[in-house]
């Protein structure tokens, strides 16, 4: 399901999650990457925001840094779990494949385990981005203690 | 610290970057996310605008320490990262970030640095506690 507000407390184990479909324009990553605006010569070159860069990299075009994949999943986790996120929010994620420049990417989740203590529930997900081809950019395990 | 990446050790630290949030910079990460959420833009019951998560974890890369250097031919790139966040940043706020080496081991070949990460603001509280495993390339073995 599309994510649009607050996970709900009896959310089945097996659910998934979406996130929007993120297009990384190149724009963006000069944004993300190229540092400050105002820098003399910017966006700053490196394998993000250059294609001469990526080349000397082995890349056939700038990749998007894993931040950015990483940060379009913790805006779907901010959805559905508010300022908790800010607190107990938590996540370990490997990176497996580059999201080049100019191609699509999804944040997912599913909830793989749920367990409830004196101090709230703790939700355990699956979590990964996807490419448009099918494949992850990332991938791992995300937890969040919703206090009672 | 004058080391080039590749030679950093266990015990060794990059320098701390202390950077101001400031709106326009804070904007210019929304853009990047694609993401105007008013917890970014107005803030939460009263608080200040909160900084955008891929901000922080962009701060908090090893590659934003003043010190970050790497040798002609090298790179280095994130292959795991572990974050606990532990409270929001607010835009207008100083971040310190701290960047320590503290693992080196080998992998399939090629060697790797755990660096440990704390992101805290001017108030000393803690925003980010990260353990990033990080890649040392060599040209003759490209991403």
């Amino acid at each position: 399901m599309i994510v649009t507000g607050p996970i709900d407390i009896n959310t089945e184990i097996g659910t998934q999650f979406e996130g929007p479909v993120y297009h990384m324009d190149i724009k963006r990553l000069w944004a993300h990457s190229g540092g400050p605006f105002a820098a003399e010569g910017w966006p700053k070159k490196n394998l993000h925001t250059d294609q001469g860069k990526a080349e000397e990299a082995g890349l056939p075009a700038p990749i998007a840094s894993g931040q950015q994949p990483q940060g379009q999943l913790i805006n779907m986790l901010l959805k559905l779990f508010g300022q908790a996120w800010w607190h107990y929010g938590w996540l370990n994620i490997k990176f497996f494949k580059p999201t080049f420049a100019d191609t699509d990417v999804q944040p997912k989740l599913t909830l793989i385990d749920k367990e409830e203590t004196a101090e709230g529930t703790t939700f355990t997900f699956e979590a990964w981005g996807e490419r448009g081809d099918g494949e992850k950019t990332l991938g791992g395990t995300v937890k969040c203690l919703l206090p009672k | 610290m004058d080391k080039f990446s590749h030679e950093m050790q266990v015990g060794d630290s990059y320098a701390p970057l202390d950077i101001e949030i400031t709106p326009e910079y804070h904007q210019q990460y929304l853009y990047a996310a694609q993401d105007f959420d008013a917890r970014y833009v107005d803030g939460v019951d009263g608080s200040p605008p909160e900084v955008h998560a891929a901000m922080i974890l962009n701060l908090s890369s090893l590659t934003r320490s003043p010190s970050y250097k790497v040798a002609e031919n090298t790179g280095t790139v994130m292959g795991e990262t572990e974050c606990q966040f532990r409270n929001p940043a607010y835009v207008g706020s100083t971040l310190h970030i701290t960047y320590d080496v503290t693992e080196t081991f080998e992998k399939r070949g090629r060697d790797y640095q755990t660096v440990t990460t704390e992101v805290s603001d001017g108030d000393g509280r803690i925003i980010l506690n990260r353990h990033t495993h990080v890649a040392i390339m060599l040209k003759d073995k490209p991403v």
